[in-house]
């Protein structure tokens, strides 16, 4: 039986790695409000094998683990129409996990190639990304059509990873 | 598939609005294409950090406002004359390299915040506090108000919600939203951007409303501005002169139309009003002045009836008063003023219209010292109130004998009428006197209280 000391020790792990968590899950599903209920469902599996958490093992990795088997539990169980199959999914997941963990530095170039967009760009993605306004608001408030909104969005993504896959290589050479 | 289609086709999942068949095909193209989920995850990966990093969210690209820190305050020490002589060259070179800067001035402004009132600014964490000195670029007030005091002495009131971005620290754009402008001697020359046109100031009071869709509304209470509307495509067109007491609305593409009803607040110094245009403007004034250069503005002060309330728009002083000895008419209090002209105090063919958006009552408050017109007595009911208006200069040329001055000022009695509005509609009132009626007269005075 996990004790209070337990509980605390397990809230405070979790909070600090929720966001890497949500961002492993958001890799294979984009929906927000999907991917958070995903995270909820690994919070509670965690909890449940928190005994089984060996403290010198990252808590990032193990966490993982498990909002991995929930992801695709997700998938397989909802089966929706607006999802990936899971096949692709695993598919992602195992690309995913060839990948350099190179995180804390794309974060150090991403807040970089953020500060770099125009201001119109960057009040669009502080809008859309942080401040979560649908895109119908969004279009009212811009002045733009639906349509345009979607394109905007999808030039900024591709000027911001071009941005930051310059600035990786450049740290790399 | 060719490459742009596969990247149409992530986009479109990551933003959720793929299609059934379209996420098929996507996730067919993951299980067998490497080179797809690679470039898949590169664009996930992106969007899911800037979905959850909250170290992203921190980063300078959300918090616009940036506080610094109020200049020290040194007090000044006598100097040898050398020296003096130095530091004149040094401000001087530091003048002439600050001249050469100005037309590619950019980046934040710095801004001192002199007022706040409910004011919660977009993206950035308490609201700032008067007295802070701010560096900014954009401004994005969700709600309240702040006023801020530039450099150059440019007071600028901004009316939540705004959004609005400092091109420069002579230059705002506003997307949206209302601000009040005080520019002051040294900021002649400041300018509001609007998506409907340009205002340049030439040294005034001014004031801009970017409330509306595609449409912009510039009103001046002092001084001159120079209005400069744009082009269906985007290009600036001939530049007008708007003076005091003058209003216009700009359209994209189309002439500056005269704005007739100015909500304003509740001061005596005109400035526009806080809110939506829906909840400042349900009445709607407008005259029968034909002459198409003519665009002087009505003043709608909401709810601003009360004594010490200003009567007229363009001149300050005189406001409606308490009679000595009696109250101020309770019915009137609480109404919405309409700030008339004094200079249709003689025009005899005169008509004002008020659109009203619901039941209520119209008053008109009547120059006593002549008998109403024949539209007055006719359409509406003395209600035995009234009321004080002054104080006026003894010399002014609406006061004669028969108002003698109390003090060194002369009072003005009104008599009250009241009209019933039993719907939504419109009422019509006529000249302030009938044709032959000799004397002087004031401009009557007009009160609207709309019935819940």
């Amino acid at each position: 039986m996990a004790s209070a000391d337990d509980h605390e020790r397990f809230m405070r792990l979790f909070l600090r790695y929720e966001p890497e968590i949500l961002r492993f899950v958001l890799a294979i599903v984009p929906q927000l409000p999907d991917a958070r209920d995903i995270v909820q469902e690994t919070a509670v599996a965690l909890w449940r094998r928190f005994d089984a958490y060996e403290p010198e093992r990252p808590f990032g990795a193990w966490a993982c683990g498990y909002a991995r088997i929930e992801t695709l539990r997700f998938l397989r169980r909802a089966h929706q129409r607006t999802q990936l199959s899971a096949q692709a999914a695993l598919a992602l997941m195992r690309s995913e996990s060839a990948r350099a963990g190179d995180d804390e530095l794309r974060e150090q170039h991403l807040a970089e190639c953020l500060r770099a967009l125009p201001l119109e760009h960057r009040r669009l993605v502080t809008d859309y990304y942080f401040e979560e306004k649908p895109v119908e608001a969004l279009a009212g408030e811009h002045r733009r059509t639906i349509e345009a909104v979607y394109k905007t969005l999808q030039r900024i993504r591709q000027s911001l990873l071009k941005c930051l896959q310059r600035k990786m290589t450049e740290a790399r050479t | 598939m060719t490459p742009d289609d596969r990247e149409n086709l992530i986009h479109r999942h990551l933003d959720g609005i793929a299609t059934a068949a379209e996420i098929e095909t996507l996730s067919h193209l993951l299980e067998t294409d490497e080179a797809a989920r690679v470039r898949y995850l590169e664009l996930s990966r992106l969007a899911a950090a800037l979905r959850c990093d909250l170290r992203l969210r921190a980063a300078p690209l959300v918090v616009t406002v940036v506080p610094m820190p109020a200049p020290p305050r040194v007090a000044p020490r006598p100097a040898p004359g050398w020296l003096a002589a130095a530091a004149a060259l040094l401000v001087c070179a530091a003048g002439i390299w600050w001249s050469l800067r100005q037309p590619h001035l950019s980046g934040p402004v710095i801004a001192e915040v002199t007022a706040v009132h409910d004011a919660r600014l977009a993206g950035v964490g308490p609201a700032p506090v008067v007295g802070e000195r701010l560096a900014m670029q954009e401004l994005r007030l969700e709600r309240g108000e702040i006023t801020l005091r530039l450099d150059s002495g440019v007071r600028l009131e901004f009316l939540g919600p705004v959004a609005a971005e400092f091109e420069h620290a002579m230059r705002l754009r506003l997307d949206r939203g209302r601000l009040n402008a005080d520019v002051g001697d040294r900021g002649k020359g400041f300018t509001v951007v609007t998506p409907s046109g340009n205002v340049i100031d030439l040294g005034t009071r001014f004031a801009v409303d970017a409330s509306g869709p595609e449409r912009a509304g510039v009103v001046v209470f002092s001084g001159q501005v120079q209005v400069q509307p744009l082009s269906r495509q985007g290009q600036p067109g001939t530049k007008i002169g708007l003076s005091e007491g003058e209003a216009v609305q700009l359209v994209r593409g189309a002439s500056p139309e005269r704005w007739q009803s100015v909500p304003l607040r509740a001061s005596p110094a005109e400035a526009l009003a806080a809110g939506g245009r829906d909840d400042v403007s349900p009445l709607a004034v407008h005259d029968n002045l034909a002459d198409a250069e003519q665009r002087r503005f009505y003043g709608v002060v909401r709810g601003g009836m009360v004594p010490g309330a200003r009567a007229f728009t363009g001149v300050e002083a005189p406001a409606w008063q308490a009679v000595p000895g009696l109250s101020f008419p309770e019915e009137l209090v609480g109404a919405d003023v309409v700030r008339t002209f004094l200079t249709d105090k003689r025009r005899v063919d005169f008509t004002l219209t008020l659109a009203l958006d619901g039941p209520g009552y119209v008053y008109v408050l009547h120059d006593i010292r002549r008998p109403p017109p024949a539209w007055l007595a006719h359409d509406f009911t003395d209600t035995g109130a009234r009321v004080e208006c002054g104080p006026w200069d003894p010399q002014v040329n609406i006061v004669a004998s028969d108002a003698p001055p109390r003090g060194d000022r002369v009072f003005l009695a009104c008599s009250v009428w009241r009209r019933v509005v039993p719907q939504a509609g419109i009422v019509t009132l006529g000249p302030p006197r009938d044709p032959g009626v000799p004397g002087r007269n004031m401009m009557y005075g007009v009160a609207v209280r709309r019935v819940p």
